[in-house]
Order: C-alpha cells, then structure tokens, then sequence
C-alpha cells in the first residue's frame, strides 16, 4: 500500500472544509433550535454573486471573492427577516421550520438553474498555485481554508465566552421569553447569529467552489456532509463539530487508501449510519443542552 | 407609578384581558387575584411586552409604553419574574445574575453593586454561585428568578404567582421579601397570586380580576372581613 | 385523452405514497424527509424481482414483495433513528435520501445508473400489457390503459379504507398518543418505541407498495426518479392536503397533480418557456406554496378529524358541567370522622410497595439521601416537605423516570429498581403528574381508552395492537371508559379534545386516566395545586375513593396542609432527601420541632 501520508493530510483538509458549514449549522441549531436547510440557500447566493461580479463586472479575484463573503451573511440575514421570522415570532414547531428552510434551499436552487441555467461555471482559468506537502499537493486556497477554519473557530470562542452580544445570544438560546424580559433585543441576537453563520458558510463555498466550479446544485452535499459532521461529533461544545468533521474527511480518504475511490462515498457514509447507530448523540458529546425532568 | 386604562389584549383572535383598569401607587404592594383563566398571567406578559395591547394602554411615570419594546420598559424600571422557566436553566447563577442587569452592562461596578445587593438578601445563592440554574431546587431557582428582577434596580417589579409550589416556609420567606422591597428599598410590587391569604395580608391595595374584567379594586380589609362575598366574587 | 389517463393512474399511484407517508408523519407525528427512498425500494424491488426472479405474470407476488422490503427498510431506519426520543429521525431519513441514491447507482443488481428496464405490465393471465383485448361494457370499450387506470383507483381506494381502518383502531389511538407525549405513554405501560418503527414500518410498506405499483405501470425505474425533489413532492402533496387527515393526503395528492399538469401546459404553451426551465420553476412553484401553506395553516386543508364515541345505552349522553362523584359526596368536615371506620394497619395486608435506601445525586447535588416508604392496599400515604425535599426525585425513582444510585424497591414483592417506566407500570405502579399532560389532541374519551390494561408491552404489544387493526376498539372498554367518566363529572366532555378543558377538569381527568389504568399502586403528585378552593372537596372525595372503594394503595405529595389532614391516613415528613418522620396526621402536623423546619416561626393554624 502506499503511504499513509498524503491521505491523511487530505483528509484533514477536507474535514476542515466541511467543518465550516458544520459550524454554521451548529451555531443556528444551538441558539435558534432549528435545522436550517437554508444555509444551502446562502452557500449558492455566495457563490453565485461572486459569479456575477466577476462576469458582469469584470472584477478581479480577489476582489468578486470579497463580494462573495458579503453576499454570505447578508443573504442569510434577509431569509431570517424575509422568511424565518414569521414562522419564529409564532413559536412554531420545530418541523415546520425545517421544512421552510428545506424550501428556501430548493427554491434558491432551482431558481438559480431557471434564470442562470444549471451548466457550471468557473472562477477561476489557471491553476491554482499550491504546495508539495507529505506527497501530495495542497493548492493555495485549501490551505487558505484550513487557517480560516480555525481563525473562525477561535474568534467564536472568544465572542461568545467576552463579548456581551455572545452572552446575551447564550440567553437568548436558553430561555428566550425570559432574555427578552431582561431587555436582551432577541431579534437583533437573531439576525447577528444569521450573519455570522452565512459568513462561515461563504468562506466555506467560495473557495470551493474556486477550485470545482459554480453549479445550482453544489450546495447539496456540503449541506449533508456539515450535518453529517455534526452526527458523528455531536454538539454540546463547538469543537465537537469540527472534529466530527475531520473524522468524517480522515474516513473519505482512508477509504479511498484502503479500499478504491469508488468506495469512497459508501464507505463515509456507513461510517456516519454506524456512529448514529451507537451513539446518537454524536461521538463526543451530547446534542441535548438541558436535561429534561418529566 | 403605574397606569393601567382599559387594556385589552390576549393570543390569537380572542382576547383575555377585556378592559383592564386600576393603578399601582408608589411604595406599594398591589395583589392581583383571580383564577386561573382570568387574565392574571395575560396581565403580566402585557407588562412586560411579551403580548401587545390591543386596545387601551399602559403608563409608567406618566410616560406611554403601550407600544414600548420589552427592553424599553426594563429601562423604564419595570421587571418580571415568573413562576416558571424563570431562569437560564444552563448558565451558572452568578451569570444568571449579571444578566438581570444585562441593561447596565457598560457600567460593571455598578452591577457588581447590585449583585453584593441582592446576594444580602438571599444569602443562599452565594454558595450556587458557580452552579448551572438547573440543579438549584424549586425554592431556590424562585430566589434567583426574583434576584435577577431586582438586578436591574427596577422601580416596578412584577411577580408572577411566587408562592406557587413552594414550601410553607418559602412561602413565608418570599411575602417577607416582598414587604422588604417596598418597605426598605421603596420599590413597589405587583403581586400576582393563588396564595388569597398570605397575598392580601402583605398587600396595600387588592385587584380581583374575573374574565378579563376587574371585579374589585380596593383595600383588602374589604375583602376579607366579607368572607361569603370572597368566594362568590371567585 | 391517453395522456390524460396517464397523469391520472399515476396521480392515484402517488395518492397511495401520500397515504403512507400520512400514516409516519401525520398519526406518527415523526417528521421523515426521505420519503421517496420507502417509494424507491419497493419500485426496486418490484422490478429485480419481476425481472430477474419471478415468473412472468406474478404481479400481486411483486406487489407484496415491494412492500415487504420497503417495510423491513422502514424498520430498520425507523429503530435506531426513533432511540432517544426520534429527534435525529429527521436527519438519518435525509441522510438515507441522500445517500439512497449514490447507493442505487454503484451497485450492479440496481442497473446502476442506467436503472432497470423492460419491466413487465401489469397482467393478470391473458390479460397482458400488449394484448389488443377490449372489454365490451354495453356501450363502452375499455383499453389496456383505462383498465389499468381503473385497477390503481381500486389499490387506492382498498389503501384508503385499509389506512382508515387503522387510524380508527386501537393501535391508531396508540400511536397518536406516542405522538402526543411518550413518556406518558411509557408511564401508562407500553414502550414508545415499538410503537413508533411499527407505524414507520406500515407507512413505508404502504408507500413500498405504491412504489411497485409505480414500476409495473411506468415499466422503468432509474437513479433520478427517487431524489431529494421526489420526497419533496410528497411532502408538499401531504402537508397542503393535510397532514392530520388522511381525506387530506389524498385531496393533497390529487392537488398537485393537477397544479403540475397545470403548470406544465401553462410554462409550455402559454408562456412558452424552454423545457429544461419547466422543472426547475415547477420545484420553486412547489417550495414557494409549501411554504406558503405553511404560515397560513400548518395543518393544512383538511384538518384533523377527532373520533366521536356515543354511548350504546340510552343514558344522559348530554351530562351537564359537574364535577361531583357519584359516590356520596365527602365533605371536609366528615372526613376525619370517618378515619375512625379506616382499617388500621394490623388489619391490612402485607404491603404492597416498600422501598428504602433511595439515593439520587446528580453533580454534587444530592436529591435523596435515604428515602423509605411502605404502602398498603387502602391507605393514603401522603409525603410532605419543604422544597428540594427530594419528594418527586422518589416518585421519580419509583416509576423508572430516573434511577437510584442505591437503596431497593419493591412492588408486590418484586424488584423495580432498574427496570424501565413502562415494565414498572405494567407490574402495577402509575402515577399522575404535577402539569397534568394529558394526550392533548385525543378527545377526554380517548385519553381514558389509551390506557386500558389489557395490551401486554413490547413487541407483544405491537402485535396485539396489529391484529386489532380491524376490530377496533372492544366495548366493554367502551362501557368502561364511560362509566370512568360519569363518576368523575366528565361525560359532557367526552368528544372535546383534551386540550380544551379547563384547567381544574384537566386535573380530573388526570385522576380519571389513573383509575382507568387500575394499578395497584397509585402515586399523585400535588393533585390538587391550582385547584380553586371550592372545587378541592370532589377531589379528596375521589382521592379517598381510590382507597377506600378501589383498594388501592396511595401516595400523594402535597402542599396543601388542609387536604393532607382531610385524606391522608400517613404523613411522611421529608427533608434534604431523607424520611425525618412517619405517623399519622395529629403525630407529625402536631410535632413543633418539625414543623419549625418547614413552616418557619409561624405554626400551623387549625384548619
């Protein structure tokens, strides 16, 4: 067998990829209680804009990439107040909110490939520059992700465990009708916990998408793999995502070492149905934040 | 201090409290009374602005908040404490104290003021300081509800049912709070209550409300002396 | 006219998927977006098996063989997915969706990408697809296609009496109820989560059905058919229709059909959009109205449609709003007089529960230290306490909610410490809760039927719930639950849903579904807080009934000093988790010191 090496670097760079949207859907599932499909919606927007402003406009990279970043939040923001709120301020049930959000990933997706077409697109023309690292090559914006990743993991710590505006978001996400009773504008911790998740998930598929191509449906698998990442890490700390996440990209490409490329994706997600099999609540720790008393 | 004039507000498309009138003097305890369904809990949540006012409205020291913000009145000096999910179940208690205060935040030594304040009052909490919310008992968690209204030193501070599945002793120790809230720190309370008893013997003024409705707005004396009356007003 | 009939057979083909997937989420309450993965597998099914194993001709074989897998795949999503209160249900169905897909494709039995092809029509002997065979009805001659057509209106319509049947039964009760609170559920004696993959399982073998149905009409099954957009289609067909009605599923289905139809002749020939447009603004019409239906009704055009019972003598059906026992009524001031009438303990029987040693902690907090207690048959135990006493931590322990560190208990001589809350209520210990929960959307009549003893637990309980799909419910259950109700004033309200009593008649009906279950032992926790004043003398009366009539054992947990002197035979003093004291009334509400501890400097005035 070959050696263990570049596999093992990919993988960690692919988990750190994932782990990104994972931390967006972390993030709003802790302190909004909803599963939001939607950010599939936002990693489209994103990616999409910084399309537009490069064939519209003719922007440089560096600059449709920054109009990208921007889209990110202010899309996911404008689908809490446009959409989600209304269903939000009701108090409606938790399914009801998947649903709406499940829609607004396939309404986004579908009109895009109505009014832009499905073929793909690409950013980029010319290779990419990288690096030869431990027998295989990591380019330039995967490495970028990777510091990226931990830069916003870091940052969110801090934010939640100084900053008033975090505190008042943990409030918020442990007994709303009392934070609003202590003055804490909920809707404003709303819409900052919003744009922050449509941040993450716009440094997640700009540079993705850099390197495959813009398509209507490459928001899909992310998605599916963020909540994957979140299966098999659980939730109660926010590291625990992030390492469910590079668990889950080590697991693509060990598969690919021991077994074939082919067997990639079975293999992965075997390895997710397993986890939720023995540990549902996620490998490290719990998804359930208070324990409930009959 | 408060003036409440004709409220009319509830969920959904039928309303619960149907005309509400009376007032609450300063450095006073006013009871509010009724069953369940009466709009005792509604009353609260109009207060606080969790529901909106549908008709009528809502004066704190002369100013309008009928269509006030919840953190609007909290600055005003209004402040709710409920009868249950009335902390932050997994944030310590001291956290859950310093965000009663979360209004006054820019200014941290006058919170850490307020804390040394409400920890005098209930000594029990200092030793659950670091605690998460949950595992404090029934009374307990009601101390912490009650110091974390008072954290933000409000001029109104607005009790939903305190007594409710408390101890006979708790029970005790909460009325003896709230006549030292207004007697020593000249606030004023509004008193939502089951406890009949215990909430007329504490209170200046008594406010029965029955569908929506007030019934009856005067001085306890008047009820209680009339004890068949009592129960026919329920 | 053929395309028409077309649209139509598979439009009742999809009104059959539609029931299935009402049966999961809409009596189920399990929110499952992987839908048409159950409709995949029994298509798949229907089609290697047809193609590759069974005879030609054996139509009803592939049928049942698609929704045999599709059920055995509803099972095995639906066990560990429905663990741990179903709440990650809804991410293993999506991750099955997802995954379903990329599975079909790289195997080689499903045709991979290329699907699976030439699937025989439906035949039934000469009767074949490519026959020119008429059938001559007078003046009508009906083709292979409108025969086919009528065939799948009949699976629909034998789908649609089949699935009522099953909502109506015993088991449907059941499974709404899970739906409704499964812990209470559990603490009634059955196990939630058979209950839950059962409907699952039944669901997706409806749907598989379909899903076979689907292949031998359209004669191919391919990768693409069974996407995340498929799902999504059925879930806009259920929920617009209604997705507590099963009248909806099928109003729902036949909708959106038409709206596609609709649309496609509207983008193609009016507006004259290209094709490759058409189905991707047909997904963002759907989306857009389901969420559309979604902020103005959550329960769609139909709404749920509650079960009305009528009694089978002639009899007061109308009972007019009281709440009083049809045993004589119980006053406050009589009661202690008729304490002297109260077998004493020498008299009773051995206990019939006892437990001692209890401990709880949980962090550094101790919730019970070292709790004892013994109940006999026709005795009132009633445990007081200040707070965080550990009062309801024991009731807790004792009905299985949580688990002791130490100390042992028996119920009529067996152990129950360890043992789940539905084993422990099936050997004979029910309780009540403080906030009541009842079954909220099940009328006051089912919330007394759902209890019934008689179903064993487990898995035998699901199968004795699937053979009584079709009788229903038994009548002298019926008999029985009314009578529960005059006795306890609620038969005036029996076709209400729960949730519209008031609060003290919710109270009520929490005695009145413990006495449906007829424990042996019986644990009320704070029966009558919140209870208005007036209304307090019905509830000791019955709670006293429950001792001396019924002969059971009670404990109660109390506040209210007036209603543990007028009941209770017992008092149990409680403090920091430990039992300080035991006697009777006079002993403990007469003893100072203790009474210091709980009451505070003030004493306790007479009554």
């Amino acid at each position: 067998m070959s050696s263990l090496l570049p596999y093992l670097i990919n993988g960690i760079s692919l988990g750190l990829s994932i782990s990104l949207v994972a931390l967006a859907l972390a993030l709003i599932w802790r302190t909004v209680g909803m599963i939001d499909f939607g950010l599939g919606a936002v990693y489209l927007l994103a990616a999409y804009a910084a399309l537009m402003a490069k064939t519209w406009f003719g922007l440089p990279y560096v600059a449709f990439m920054a109009i990208g970043l921007v889209a990110g939040p202010i899309a996911a923001v404008a689908i809490y107040g446009g959409v989600y709120r209304t269903f939000i301020r009701r108090d409606a049930a938790l399914f009801v909110l998947v649903l709406v959000s499940l829609c607004v990933h396939i309404a986004t997706q579908h009109g895009l490939a109505a009014l832009l077409s499905a073929q793909k697109f690409y950013l980029l023309d010319d290779i990419i520059p990288g690096w030869e690292i431990g027998g295989t090559r990591l380019n330039a914006v995967q490495v970028a992700k990777m510091f990226l990743s931990l830069a916003i993991l870091a940052g969110l710590s801090l934010f939640f465990l100084k900053t008033s505006t975090g505190q008042a978001i943990m409030a918020v996400a442990d007994n709303k009708r009392l934070a609003q009773c202590m003055g804490i504008d909920v809707n404003r911790c709303y819409r900052i916990i919003y744009a922050i998740a449509g941040f993450i998930v716009a440094v997640a598929a700009l540079p993705e998408v850099t390197e495959s191509g813009v398509d209507p449906y490459v928001a899909t698998t992310p998605l599916f793999l963020g909540l994957a990442a979140i299966i098999v890490g659980g939730l109660s700390a926010f590291q625990y995502p992030v390492l469910g996440a590079v668990l889950l990209g080590l697991c693509f490409h060990l598969a690919v070492w021991a077994f074939s490329s082919q067997w990639q994706d079975i293999v992965a997600y075997t390895f997710v149905i397993l986890v939720l099999l023995a540990r549902p609540q996620g490998l490290f720790g719990g998804m359930r934040l208070v324990r409930e008393r009959p | 201090m408060l003036q409440i004039d004709k409220l009319v507000s509830g969920y959904g498309s039928d309303p619960i409290l149907r005309g509400v009138t009376f007032n609450v003097p300063d450095r006073s305890v006013v009871a509010v009374l009724g069953h369940n369904g009466a709009g005792k809990s509604s009353l609260v949540r109009a207060l606080i602005g969790l529901i909106s006012v549908w008709e009528g409205s809502i004066s704190f020291d002369g100013a309008d908040l009928s269509r006030a913000s919840s953190q609007r009145r909290v600055l005003a000096g209004i402040a709710v404490s409920f009868q249950d999910e009335a902390v932050f179940p997994t944030l310590s208690v001291e956290t859950n104290l310093r965000l009663g205060a979360f209004t006054r935040r820019s200014n941290p030594a006058w919170v850490n003021e307020r804390a040394e304040h409400v920890l005098s009052l209930f000594p029990k909490l200092r030793d659950l300081l670091l605690q998460p919310a949950f595992t404090l008992s029934g009374g307990e968690r009601r101390m912490l509800s009650i110091g974390m209204a008072l954290m933000s030193d409000p001029k109104l501070l607005v009790l939903d049912e305190p007594s409710t599945g408390l101890s006979p002793s708790m029970t005790e120790f909460v009325f003896e709070t709230i006549v030292n809230i207004r007697d020593k720190l000249g606030k004023s309370v509004l008193l939502v209550e089951q406890n009949v008893q215990q909430a007329l013997a504490c209170a200046d003024k008594a406010v029965v409300l029955k569908t929506g409705t007030v019934i009856f707005d005067g001085v306890p004396d008047a009820i209680t002396s009339d004890t068949t009356e009592l129960v026919s007003m329920f | 006219m053929s395309y028409a009939i077309d649209v139509l057979t598979l439009a009742a083909i999809l009104v059959i998927a539609t029931h299935g997937y009402m049966l999961i989420k809409g009596l189920g309450g399990l929110l499952h977006l992987g839908h048409a993965v159950f409709y995949g597998v029994g298509a798949y099914a229907a089609a290697i098996v047809s193609t590759k194993l069974l005879p030609h001709g054996s139509f009803l074989a592939s049928l049942a063989i698609g929704g045999l897998i599709a059920a055995i795949g509803g099972l095995l999503v639906a066990w560990p997915g429905l663990r741990n209160r179903g709440r990650y249900f809804m991410i293993v169905t999506f991750a099955i969706q997802l995954i379903f897909v990329t599975f079909v494709i790289n195997l080689h039995v499903t045709g991979g990408p290329d699907g699976i092809s030439q699937i025989p029509g439906i035949s039934f002997g000469l009767w074949q697809p490519d026959s020119h065979w008429l059938i001559s009805l007078g003046p009508l001659t009906l083709t292979y296609p409108q025969i086919k057509f009528g065939l799948m209106v009949a699976f629909a319509v034998l789908s649609f009496v089949l699935c009522s049947r099953l909502i109506a039964s015993s088991y449907g009760r059941l499974v709404r109820a899970v739906r409704e609170d499964e812990l209470v559920v559990e603490a009634y004696g059955r196990e939630a989560t058979p209950v839950k993959a059962g409907i699952v399982a039944i669901g997706a073998g409806v749907t598989g059905v379909a899903g076979a149905l689907f292949a031998h009409h359209f004669n191919y099954v391919g990768p693409t058919q069974f996407e995340l957009d498929t799902t999504i289609l059925f879930l806009v067909m259920l929920i617009v229709g209604g997705q507590y009605s099963l009248a909806g599923a099928t109003l729902g289905a036949v909708l959106m059909v038409t709206l596609l139809e609709f649309l496609r002749f509207f983008l193609d020939n009016v507006l004259g959009v290209p094709f490759e447009m058409t189905a991707h603004l047909r997904q963002v019409v759907f989306a857009v109205a389901l969420i559309a239906m979604l902020a103005w009704r959550g329960s769609g055009i139909v709404p749920e449609k509650l079960p009305v019972y009528r009694r089978s003598r002639d009899g007061d059906a109308t009972g007019a709003e009281h709440i009083a026992p049809s045993h004589s009524a119980v006053t406050l001031a009589a009661v202690p007089a008729s304490r002297a009438e109260r077998p004493t303990v020498s008299e009773m029987g051995p206990p019939v529960l006892t437990c001692s040693g209890l401990s709880k902690r949980f962090g550094g907090v101790v919730a019970v230290a070292d709790a004892r207690l013994s109940l006999r048959r026709g005795r009132i135990v009633s445990i007081i306490g200040p707070n965080g006493a550990g009062k309801t931590s024991t009731f807790n322990i004792l009905s299985g909610f949580e688990q002791a560190n130490e100390g042992e208990a028996h119920l009529n001589g067996v152990a129950i410490l360890g043992r789940s809350t539905a084993e422990i209520a099936r050997l004979g210990l029910a309780r009540t809760f403080q906030d009541v929960r009842a079954w909220s959307r099940l009328t006051v009549i089912e919330n007394l039927l759902a209890v019934q003893p008689g179903f064993g637990g487990g898995l035998a309980g699901v199968s004795a719930g699937l053979s009584t799909i079709f009788p229903g419910t038994r009548p002298e259950h019926t008999e029985r639950a009314w009578a529960l109700l005059d006795r306890f004033g609620l038969a005036g309200h029996a076709n209400a849903p729960a949730n519209a009593l008031s609060y003290a008649q919710r109270k009520m009906l929490s005695l009145a579904r413990i006495s449906c279950f007829d424990p042996s032992v019986m644990l009320l926790d704070e029966p009558t807080s919140g209870v208005d004043p007036r209304r307090l003398d019905t509830f000791l009366a019955h709670i006293r009934g429950f001792a001396d009539a019924d002969h059971k054992a009670v404990c109660l947990i109390e506040h209210n000093m007036a209603v543990v002197k007028a009941v209770a035979d017992e008092v149990v003093f409680m403090n920091e988790g430990r039992v300080l004291a035991s006697g009777t009334p006079q002993e403990i509400l007469g003893d100072r010191a203790l009474m210091r501890v709980y009451l505070g400097h003030r004493e306790l005035k007479a009554a």
